[in-house]
C-alpha cells in the first residue's frame, strides 16, 4: 500500500505533462471498465504502448478500475440491454450486426457495449478532471508540502522513505 | 511529435503480439475444453490444440469427452481432429466449416480418473442404480400357518355335519315315538290271540278284520319311512366322506397360490440390468450431448459475461457449423473390435437456422467377418425435437462378452455370434425403442456364489444354452425408460426350475395332506358312530313293521 502511494506520489510529481498523466488515467479507465479479453482494447494498448503517457499511472489506474468494473457491471449490463433493445437503433444494430469489424468487436455483447459507452462518455470529463487534479496539485499541494512542518514530520515516515526509493 | 509518440511501444506491441500467437494454442485448448466441458456437462479433455493462420485452421490431439452419466467412462475419444476454417466467419465469431476430419475414434473407452464436474453425484448414482437381484428360489414358504386355518376350516365342516347328524337323529326319534309302540304291538298280539280264541264265528272274523284294518293303518305309517331313512343316511355318508376328501383338496388349494417367488420373465431382466442401464447411459449420454450442442438454451449468463443479443442477419448462419465431417475408429462391441468409417453431416449449434439436421452414417467391420451399420438422425429444426437411430449388427463374434457381472449369477459368452436390430426413435422427449437380438453358436458359462438346488438348476441350465433370442423394448423418456425384456431363457429357466418346483410341491403336498387327514380322523369317528346309531334306529322301525306284518298276515 505504501509503495502503491509512493508511486502515485512520484507520477504526480514527475515532469509528465497534466494531459499525458490524465490520458494514461482515461485509457485505464477504458480499459478497466471493459471486458478485458474484448478486441477493442487491442486498439487501446497499441496507444498505451506507443503515445507517451505515463505507463505507471496507467496501471494504477487501471487496477482501481477493474475493481470498480466489478461493482459497476449490473449498470453496464442494464445500460448496454437498453442500448441493444432500443427500437430506434434497430437499423443501426442490424447493420452492425452484417459487418465483419463490428461482429468482431462484439457491439452485440451487453456488457461490452454498456460499459464502453458508459467509459466513453466518462473519458471527456475523465480527462479534463485529471488534468485539473494533476496542475493544481502541482501548483499548491506540493508547493504547501515542501513547506509546511507537516512536511518535515512526513519526510521522516515510511512513505517518504519510499517515495525517495522510486524517485531514485 | 516525438513528445507525443513512445517509437519503442511499436515493438513492445509487436512483442505483445508476438507472446499472443505463441500462447494462442494454450488459449484455444483451454476454450475447447471449458466450452465443451460446459456443453456436455462433464469433463471434456485435450492434449494439445494447434492454431494455423495459413490456411486458417486447427488440428486436436487426444480430445477426450466424459460421459456424464458414467464419469469413469468417456463417451468418445478422438485421436485427431483436424479442420479448415473460413476466415471471413471466425472473425464474425462464427466457427464455420466444410470439412472435419476426425481419426482414431473410440467410444466407451474406460477413464483412469473421473470425468464428472459435480464431484461424486454422478458416481454414487451410477453405483445405486443397479437393480437389486435375488435368484429365484423354489423353496416355499412356512405353511404352518395356513395348515392351522384349514384345520379350523375343517372342524366347521365337521359341525356342520355332527349338526346335521343331530337334527336327523332327532327327527327320527320323533318319528319313531309316534310310530306304534311295543305295547301297541303288545295289544295287537293280545287282540289276535283273543280273537283266535272267540267261539263265535262271526265275532272272531270281525275281531279279526277290526285288527286287520288298525294293523293296515298302523302300517301306513311306515309307509315310506325306509326311503326316507335310507336318503337320510345317504346324504350323511356323503357329507362324512366329503369331509374325508377335504384334506386333499385343501392341500391343492394351498399349492396352487404357491410357485416361484420370482417370474421366470424378470430373470433375465435382472440379469441384464446391469448392462441395460450401461446401454441406456450411453444412449442417453450421445443423445443428450447432441441435444445440449443443437438446443435452445435459455440460461441466465454469468456475471462479467453479458448478453448476446442477435440480430437479423442478410445470410445467416450458424455460429457453429461442420457441414461435412469424416470419421474413422475403432468401434469396441461385444469383446470384438470393428474398424469403421462414416460420416456426419451439418454438426451445428443452430439447427433452425441452418434448416437441415445433422445425420450419422457408420460402417463397420471386424476381422472375424461381422459388420455394423449405425444411421442416426438429429433434428432440431422444428419444435418437435426428434432424434432416430438405427443399429444393425450381423454376425459380429462374441468374446469373453460379459452379460451380467453380478455375483449372484454372473454371464459370460466366451463365444458365438450375434445378429441385432436395435431402432431407437425420441419424438419430443418420448421414448421407443426396440432391441431384437439373436445369439448363437454360443458358449456360455454361468457362476453364481450361491451354493443351492436352485443356482445349481440354473447354472445348469445356462450352461447348456445354444442359442437364444433376446427382446428388449423402451418407452417412456429417456431418463426414466420402462424397459420390457423378453428372451428365450426366461422359458428354458421356467421349465427348469418348474420340474424342481412341481418336486418340492409334492412332498409338501404329502405332508399337509397326512397332518390334516390325522386330524379330520380323530373327529371324524365319533361322528360315524353316531351314524350308527342312526342305522340302529332305522333297523327298529323296520324290526316293529315287521312285527305288525306277520300279526297281520
Amino acid at each position: 500500500m505504501i509503495a502503491l502511494i509512493a508511486r502515485l506520489l512520484k507520477v504526480l510529481n514527475s515532469q509528465d505533462s497534466p494531459s499525458q498523466i490524465s490520458l494514461a488515467m482515461v485509457i485505464a479507465m477504458i480499459i478497466g471498465l471493459t471486458p478485458l479479453n474484448s478486441p477493442h482494447n487491442l486498439l487501446f494498448l497499441f496507444l498505451v504502448l506507443v503515445l507517451r503517457v505515463n505507463l505507471t499511472m496507467f496501471l494504477l489506474t487501471l487496477a482501481v478500475f477493474s475493481l470498480i468494473a466489478y461493482l459497476v457491471d449490473p449498470i453496464s449490463n442494464a445500460l448496454g440491454l437498453y442500448l441493444l433493445e432500443l427500437p430506434a437503433l434497430n437499423g443501426l444494430w442490424t447493420e452492425f450486426y452484417n459487418n465483419t469489424l463490428m461482429r468482431l468487436i462484439g457491439f452485440n455483447n451487453t456488457l461490452l457495449l454498456g460499459s464502453l459507452v458508459l467509459a466513453l462518455i466518462l473519458s471527456i470529463p475523465g480527462f479534463f478532471a485529471g488534468r485539473f487534479i494533476v496542475i493544481n496539485y502541482r501548483e499548491y499541494i506540493m508547493a504547501w508540502v515542501k513547506k509546511s512542518r507537516v512536511a518535515l514530520w512526513f519526510k521522516s515516515g515510511k512513505i517518504y522513505s519510499a517515495y525517495s526509493q522510486f524517485s531514485s | 511529435m516525438n513528445k507525443w509518440i513512445r517509437w519503442q511501444g511499436i515493438g513492445a506491441f509487436a512483442v505483445v503480439l508476438l507472446v499472443w500467437f505463441l500462447l494462442v494454442d494454450t488459449l484455444v485448448k483451454a476454450a475447447i475444453e471449458n466450452f465443451g466441458s460446459s456443453a456436455v456437462g462433464a469433463k471434456v479433455e485435450l492434449a494439445s490444440a494447434d492454431l494455423s493462420l495459413a490456411p486458417l485452421g486447427i488440428t486436436l490431439e487426444q480430445l477426450v469427452v466424459t460421459n456424464p452419466e458414467r464419469p469413469m467412462e468417456n463417451i468418445v475419444e478422438a485421436g485427431l481432429i483436424e479442420l479448415e476454417l473460413d476466415a471471413a466467419n471466425l472473425l464474425r465469431r462464427k466457427i464455420i466449416a466444410d470439412t472435419m476430419q476426425i481419426n482414431n475414434l473410440r467410444f466407451n473407452t474406460p477413464r483412469k480418473s473421473s470425468g464428472a464436474l459435480a464431484t461424486t453425484k454422478a458416481e454414487e448414482q451410477a453405483q445405486q442404480k443397479e437393480m437389486p437381484f435375488t435368484l429365484p428360489g423354489v423353496s416355499l414358504p412356512n405353511t404352518d400357518k395356513l395348515v392351522e386355518e384349514q384345520k379350523a376350516g375343517l372342524q366347521k365342516e365337521v359341525d356342520s355335519i355332527q349338526q346335521n347328524i343331530t337334527a336327523i337323529k332327532t327327527k327320527w326319534q320323533k318319528k319313531q315315538d309316534e310310530l306304534p309302540s311295543k305295547a301297541d304291538v303288545d295289544n295287537y298280539k293280545k287282540r289276535f290271540k283273543a280273537a283266535k280264541a272267540e267261539k263265535n264265528q262271526l265275532k272272531k272274523i270281525k275281531a279279526l278284520n277290526d285288527l286287520r284294518d288298525d294293523i293296515k293303518k298302523d302300517l301306513r305309517a311306515f309307509k315310506g319311512l325306509n326311503k326316507e331313512l335310507d336318503s337320510d343316511i345317504n346324504s350323511l355318508k356323503q357329507e362324512i366322506r366329503r369331509a374325508k376328501n377335504l384334506p386333499t383338496k385343501q392341500a391343492d388349494q394351498l399349492l396352487a397360490d404357491l410357485g416361484l417367488n420370482t417370474s421366470s420373465s424378470e430373470i433375465t431382466a435382472m440379469l441384464m440390468s446391469g448392462k441395460l442401464d450401461q446401454w441406456v447411459d450411453q444412449v442417453k449420454a450421445m443423445i443428450g450431448t447432441s441435444a445440449n450442442l443443437s438446443g435452445d438454451k435459455a440460461s441466465t449468463p454469468a456475471r462479467g459475461e453479458g448478453q448476446w443479443i442477435l440480430f437479423d442477419e442478410y445470410n445467416p448462419l450458424p455460429n457453429l457449423l461442420i457441414k461435412t465431417t469424416q470419421i474413422s475408429g475403432i468401434l469396441d462391441a461385444a469383446g470384438e473390435s470393428l474398424s469403421f468409417t462414416g460420416e456426419i453431416k451439418n454438426i451445428t449449434d443452430q439447427p433452425k437456422i441452418l434448416g437441415e439436421p445433422t445425420t450419422i452414417k457408420l460402417t463397420g467391420s471386424s476381422s472375424a467377418g461381422g459388420s455394423i451399420i449405425i444411421d442416426g438422425l438429429t433434428d432440431r429444426t422444428t419444435e418437435l425435437a426428434t432424434d432416430k437411430l438405427t443399429i444393425d449388427v450381423s454376425e459380429l463374434a462374441l468374446n469373453n462378452f460379459s452379460l451380467s457381472d453380478r455375483p449372484e449369477l454372473s454371464l459370460l459368452l466366451n463365444q458365438g455370434q450375434a445378429n441385432s436390430n436395435i431402432t431407437v426413435y425420441l419424438i419430443d422427449g418420448r421414448l421407443d425403442a426396440n432391441a431384437t437380438s439373436l445369439f448363437k453358436q454360443l458358449n456360455l458359462t454361468a457362476t453364481s456364489i450361491e451354493n443351492n438346488k436352485t443356482s445349481e438348476i440354473i447354472k445348469s441350465v445356462l450352461n447348456s444354452v445354444n442359442e437364444f433370442n433376446l427382446d428388449i423394448s423402451a418407452t417412456g423418456t429417456l431418463d426414466e425408460p420402462s424397459l420390457s425384456i423378453t428372451s428365450d431363457l426366461d422359458k428354458l429357466l421356467k421349465e427348469g426350475l418348474g420340474q424342481q418346483l412341481n418336486q418340492e410341491k409334492a412332498k409338501l403336498k404329502s405332508s399337509i395332506q397326512a397332518e390334516l387327514q390325522d386330524s379330520l380322523n380323530t373327529k371324524l369317528g365319533p361322528l360315524e358312530e353316531q351314524l350308527g346309531g342312526i342305522n340302529a334306529i332305522k333297523q327298529e322301525i323296520n324290526k316293529k313293521k315287521d312285527e305288525l306284518d306277520a300279526i297281520r298276515r
